[in-house]
């Protein structure tokens, strides 16, 4: 018995979404001049024909390449996501050097699947830090690089 | 050839020195994420500022090739184009690494780079007068449509996506659009957003994009990152050399169209990869490989990306205008030397330049060793890591690196916003290339669109503007064939097969 391909929803939702986009898209242009406004008409106008043409399509092929869904750990990939908004938005307000090593040593526990022994914990650890605390001395006092102190550093 | 006396200026024990210095810094440079060709020879400008001006012009040469150069590494290792020259050896570089030939495609890489670069600087030694009157050929119409016929390559280039493409192409142009126009100063799209003001800066978005999507995956499973080979982290370079006199015609041709498209000046190395890919593809006996490893594609991309090095000098040397960005850094410092560009300038002070050009085709030449003792380092480092340490250094590069472009904050939460959304669009069917391409040609199409729309108004007749100009047309008949190309050759197969009866 064949398994029936899946029917790839996501891509039909994803391609009405871009037709929302492009619709606001061009609604935004009402308030700019003719000169600003004809470019983003244009491409707003040509993504919207682009993903209308996109839907009619998958109408007749509705099971084509359709995208398996991600292997692996759900939870490690927001935290990962959370981390990296956590890190860009405290940068200013608590420095770049504490929250970039708060922020690594996080990664670090979000990306490791060994079993954490003594021996191991402190290499990863200090690795960490070392690419951390390096790189930011290349950047700071090498190439000159203003990077923001924040509350602590 | 002119003067032999200028190759002995160049070959000078301080100049060998500073070329290779210039190689090493350049391709670390060009590796990282974040740190392109324009900041590095940006950045190392001041320390020319007291040299010889031919010793400076070396240097700052060797900046640039090897940072167009390093730039293949992080695409090839990490999936993320360390330059935006290197966006297309993606496409098969990283599937080679993850199938564990990762050395190969570094081997292969600076091999087609080293060749790309001479053919460039030969260009550049031999023909410079002549050809820097083809960029004074290319009006705004022309540069909307190369822009545009960028974009159709990559939509083309989306595997069985082409519609696909196309959207991702619309999204990276919308997205350019953010922030003041540059044509008629209106405020675009920033839902009174205050950091969004300054609009999305292209490499803000090539990080993004590309790089925080490997990251949410790598976190995901605890697979290796990459295979390794059977020979363990070797050069490989018997096996490259072959693979490369194998496609000497696709190496020739690829650093050709490189130092052509380098010569049109913003159009740059991505565009010159892009077509150079395509074409290969395109010619390919082995098409079905391409987008799973082959290593024609890899050949292509860094041939042609390194040939615009010497391509984008022609237009900066014969007429002051900079045909890539980081000629134009080149450019300032060539003023601070007190060297006046100009078609006179290969006359009056030929032993400056000559002497530089000399240079460069000694860097190019010294990017071979180099390249690939620090490929082979790269190589293993990146595969020997453990996964657990190496996410957090990427994490750090993509943050210093968005920051360091204009050090603002705010270009590092629109990176990080743009690699989560990158990433579900990734699930979606949608790759990065389109929309990073659009990020970067828009601000050239939308110039090039609206001062054509300008003209066209003025002369009377918008369409005989965009549609009835020779280049034009030749650039709209290319767009035509990438876009129907795949449908034509489908089509010719399918009658071929008929017609024999197969």
């Amino acid at each position: 018995m064949t398994e029936r391909p899946t029917r790839d929803i996501a891509s039909l939702l994803s391609a009405g979404g871009f037709i929302v986009i492009g619709a606001l898209a061009l609604y935004y242009t009402r308030d700019m001049t003719p000169l600003g406004s004809v470019f983003p008409r244009t491409i707003a106008s040509a993504m919207i024909i682009f993903s209308v043409i996109y839907i009619v399509w998958r109408f007749f092929k509705p099971h084509v390449g359709a995208e398996p869904p991600a292997p692996g750990s759900v939870p490690r990939r927001l935290l990962l996501a959370v981390t990296m908004i956590a890190w860009a938005l405290l940068l200013n307000r608590v420095g770049f050097l504490v929250t970039s090593v708060i922020a690594a040593l996080a990664l670090l526990l979000v990306a490791n699947f060994d079993r954490w022994v003594p021996r191991r914990a402190i290499v990863y650890v200090l690795s960490t830090l070392a690419v951390v605390v390096g790189l930011y001395a290349v950047f700071a006092f090498g190439l000159k690089v203003p990077l923001p102190t924040g509350a602590l550093m | 050839m002119p003067g032999i006396e200028f190759l002995i200026d160049a070959l000078t024990p301080v100049n060998l020195l500073l070329a290779l210095a210039g190689v090493a810094a350049g391709t670390i440079i060009g590796a990282l994420p974040g740190l392109t060709a324009t900041m590095g020879v940006a950045v190392l400008v001041p320390f020319t500022f007291g040299m010889p001006p031919a010793s400076a012009l070396i240097v700052l040469g060797a900046i640039y090739t090897g940072a167009i150069y390093g730039g293949a590494y992080s695409a090839i290792l990490l999936n993320t184009p360390g330059t935006p020259s290197a966006i297309a050896t993606t496409f098969e570089g990283y599937p080679m690494a993850k199938r564990g030939d990762g050395d190969l495609a570094i081997t292969l890489a600076c091999l087609a780079s080293v060749f790309g670069g001479l053919v460039g600087a030969l260009f550049l030694l031999g023909l410079a007068p002549p050809l820097a009157e083809v960029a004074l050929k290319f009006g705004p119409v022309e540069y909307f449509w190369l822009a545009i016929f960028g974009l159709t390559l990559i939509g083309t280039l989306s595997e069985g996506n082409m519609l696909k493409g196309l959207i991702g192409g619309c999204v990276g142009l919308l997205l350019s659009m953010i922030g003041v126009a540059e044509v008629g100063g209106d405020i675009r799209y920033t839902m009174d957003f205050k950091l969004l003001l300054g609009g999305v800066d292209v490499v803000s978005a090539l990080i993004g994009l590309y790089c925080i999507p490997v990251l949410i995956d790598l976190v995901a499973t605890p697979d290796p990152h990459l295979k390794l080979g059977n020979q363990i982290a070797g050069y490989r370079l018997r096996e490259a050399l072959t693979i490369s006199w194998r496609s000497k015609v696709n190496l020739i041709r690829s650093s050709v169209v490189g130092t052509i498209v380098g010569i049109l000046p913003g159009a740059g190395g991505s565009i010159a990869s892009l077509v150079a890919y395509s074409e290969a593809r395109r010619t390919a006996k082995r098409q079905s490989n391409f987008g799973k490893g082959e290593p024609d594609g890899v050949l292509a991309t860094e041939s042609a990306n390194n040939a615009t090095v010497g391509g984008g000098l022609i237009p900066t040397l014969v007429l002051g205008i900079p045909g890539t960005p980081p000629d134009a850094v080149i450019l300032g410092a060539l003023l601070v030397q007190g060297i006046r560009t100009g078609p006179s300038l290969f006359g009056e002070q030929s032993s400056i330049v000559y002497t530089f050009i000399y240079g460069l085709i000694i860097a190019t030449l010294l990017m071979l060793p180099m390249g690939l003792l620090i490929g082979r380092y790269a190589f293993k480092s990146v595969v020997t890591i453990p996964k657990a340490v190496l996410v957090p250094a990427i994490g750090f590069l993509t943050v210093i690196g968005s920051y360091a472009i204009n050090n603002n904050t705010d270009d590092v939460i629109v990176m990080v916003v743009l690699g989560i959304v990158g990433w579900v669009l990734n699930r979606l069917g949608y790759s990065p290339s389109p929309i990073v391409l659009g990020v970067i040609l828009g601000p050239i199409a939308e110039a090039g669109f609206v001062q054509g729309y300008l003209i066209g108004t003025a002369r009377g007749s918008v369409l005989a503007e965009f549609f009835f100009r020779p280049i034009s047309m030749a650039v709209i008949g290319f767009i035509l064939l990438s876009l129907f190309y795949p449908f034509l050759i489908r089509h010719w197969r399918l009658r071929r097969r008929v017609v024999s009866g197969d």
